[in-house]
């Protein structure tokens, strides 16, 4: 079967443990994994500000992206090893912006044959809204089937 | 990497295309699927019990109703079992009464199942705004185990 799993990575644990969990399919099913890094940006376009303080801002926070993308490019690579190592095709990815709206755009891109990612594990009140929120939303609007890892 | 997946089954499309994919994953990693039906508690639409005078009456009507409910339920998982035989799936099912919700996650943590393919509810129009169905969305946030959503 060929495929693309796409794995949404926000570089904590559970996202590890969805991957893990990709690269068992994967492997099975031989397909790739797409490692999607969303990067939230602070959004400025509400602020009250002169044309000036815009415009030096827009370019302070341009170099900043790319500084950011860069930085969470390289720091993807032991995953893209994870994946290489146990003989699974993969590339990364490396985006900026809202992560659902994102994930959403490459998965509508890409098509991929699922989504697998992880949820939030939280405690005490937290708990009541069990799945985080990109999880929920993601799940709610892909059109491709998601898997949700605990 | 899979052993056993729990597809609930309501009878709907959505979970139709649900259990087709399970039997393609239950068939790329000879698997065990395990299919589920559960008959809701408010089975009995609550208007009918308006014209049930007695007790007894009341009583036998909803013996019948769940009877039917019961054989609707056979005869669509015989169905479903018959596909997977000539898939050459292995496949055991179980009708289950009571609240939807907690029958499945009972159900997922009794039978020690490795994965649950659930299908989302296809809801057009204002419903969008919520467009996984509830018993998807509570069975998705309560068990441990990866639940695969198909849409």
């Amino acid at each position: 079967m060929k495929g693309k799993i796409l794995v949404p990575h926000d570089g904590y644990e559970m996202s590890d443990k969805a991957l893990k969990y990709a690269i068992e399919i994967a492997k099975a099913m031989r397909m790739e994994i797409i490692i999607l890094r969303v990067i939230h940006v602070f959004d400025f376009s509400t602020i009250p500000l002169s044309y000036r303080e815009r415009e030096n801002l827009r370019k302070k926070l341009k170099d900043a992206d790319r500084e950011t993308k860069k930085h969470a490019y390289n720091k993807l690579a032991k995953q893209l090893t994870a994946c290489v190592s146990e003989g699974v095709k993969a590339k990364r990815m490396v985006m900026i912006g809202g992560p659902v709206e994102r994930i959403l755009a490459i998965a509508a891109q890409e098509n991929p044959y699922m989504i697998v990612m992880g949820s939030r594990k939280l405690k005490g009140i937290g708990k009541l809204k069990i799945l985080g929120s990109v999880a929920r939303k993601v799940s709610e609007n892909a059109k491709c089937p998601v898997t949700i890892v605990h | 990497m899979y052993k056993k997946i729990l597809v609930p089954i309501d009878g709907s499309k959505m979970a139709d295309k649900a259990f087709k994919h399970a039997l393609s994953i239950a068939k790329t990693f000879d698997a065990e699927l395990l299919l589920l039906t559960v008959i809701p508690e408010n089975v009995v639409p609550s208007g009918a019990y308006r014209t049930w005078t007695h007790p007894s009456m009341v009583r036998r009507k909803v013996g019948e109703i769940l009877t039917i409910a019961r054989e609707e339920a056979t005869d669509m998982l015989a169905q479903k079992m018959e596909e997977c035989e000539k898939n050459g799936v292995k496949a055991s099912y179980k009708i289950m009464e009571g609240d939807t919700v907690l029958k499945i996650i009972e159900a997922a943590s009794n039978k020690k199942v490795d994965l649950i393919v659930i299908g989302s509810v296809g809801l057009t129009g204002i419903k969008k705004l919520k467009s996984l169905g509830s018993v998807s969305r509570k069975v998705s946030e309560r068990v441990s185990c990866p639940v695969l959503i198909v849409r």
